[in-house]
């Protein structure tokens, strides 16, 4: 199989036609697992009560912010080294996603911070650089949007996000170089976790569900992308041409 | 403070964005089928009508 074949826009677009259902079932059914087990199995803390069930939406929020962050990263040395299309519309297209991510993020952790902390906010590390991240995927989306060339726009958000890079290691280490009000790591993939295995679990099968729904989004967000910027293309013509929901609207993008 | 009044306040608010976010994924979508197809009509309409003036011009000149 040669996956070379899936970075042209032609040739992806009818692939992420093909699993946008699956993620986005897999979302879905993951999601309600996992608010079972958040609400339902799993008890509540014997220090924070109740509200501690806000961590099964908080951390696989936090941790998909800075992951498809990561991911746009990746792409955008991908455009600005090869100049490939369908990177930098996948940059365009997780970083909506990542924003919304960034600010489930930022919200959970205040409604979570009053009650346990005393307050919804603190310019305590973790959280500023939390906010930092969701200015950058706003400035990512605004400089893009901003200029009209798209090429252009491409490469420079390519560059933003190169830039903004930097800020991943600092949130994810921020509760480990300085003494802040947030929480040390509960989980880590060196250290393993210091939760019951049961409250451990609910976050797990959360932050799948997390991560279907952004892959899903992008996928269907970059199809978007992709009619929007090669509307002009003759298999865009075939593909629009065929009523909506025919066989032919998935394999049209195969043809030559 | 109610710790049941936080939980709803954030799990609602997620679900409610979550669920903009898919609505404003289908109106894109949509959106950029219905301009994909603007754009082939007018192409296919610019094509009409110089086929149609370069018949009427082909007609002239049998004349």
């Amino acid at each position: 199989m040669n996956l070379y074949r899936y970075a042209s826009p032609q040739s992806f677009y009818p692939l992420a036609g093909q699993m946008l259902p699956w993620f986005a079932a897999a979302a879905v059914l993951l999601a309600v697992a996992g608010l079972v087990i958040g609400f339902l199995v799993a008890p509540a803390d014997f220090q924070q009560g109740e509200v501690y069930r806000i961590i099964f939406i908080h951390v696989p929020a936090a941790w998909m912010a800075m992951f498809v962050y990561l991911v746009m990263a990746a792409y955008a040395v991908l455009t600005l080294a090869l100049r490939a299309k369908l990177s930098a519309m996948m940059t365009l297209a997780l970083a909506p996603t990542g924003a919304l991510m960034a600010a489930i993020a930022l919200w959970t952790g205040a409604l979570w911070g009053k009650p346990t902390w005393g307050t919804y906010w603190a310019w305590d590390a973790r959280m500023t650089s939390t906010l930092i991240l969701l200015f950058l995927y706003l400035g990512y989306l605004a400089l893009v949007g901003a200029i009209e060339d798209t090429q252009r726009a491409d490469r420079a958000g390519a560059v933003l996000v190169l830039v903004g890079v930097i800020n991943v290691p600092i949130i994810y280490f921020s509760v480990r170089w300085w003494n802040t009000l947030h929480q040390g790591a509960s989980v880590s993939p060196t250290g393993g976790s210091s939760m019951a295995a049961i409250m451990l679990q609910g976050m797990l099968v959360m932050t799948l569900a997390a991560w279907c729904y952004c892959i899903a989004c992008a996928l269907h967000r970059v199809r978007s992308i992709i009619l929007e910027r090669e509307g002009q293309g003759r298999w865009v013509r075939r593909l629009v041409a065929a009523p909506l929901g025919a066989p032919s609207l998935q394999e049209a993008g195969n043809r030559p | 403070m109610n710790h049941w009044l936080m939980i709803a306040i954030a799990y609602l608010l997620t679900f409610a964005t979550v669920a903009l976010e898919i609505a404003l994924l289908l109106r894109r979508r949509r959106a950029a089928l219905r301009q994909a197809r603007a754009s082939i009509e007018e192409e296919d309409a610019a094509a009409g009508a110089v086929e149609t003036a370069s018949a009427g011009a082909g007609a002239g000149a049998a004349s």
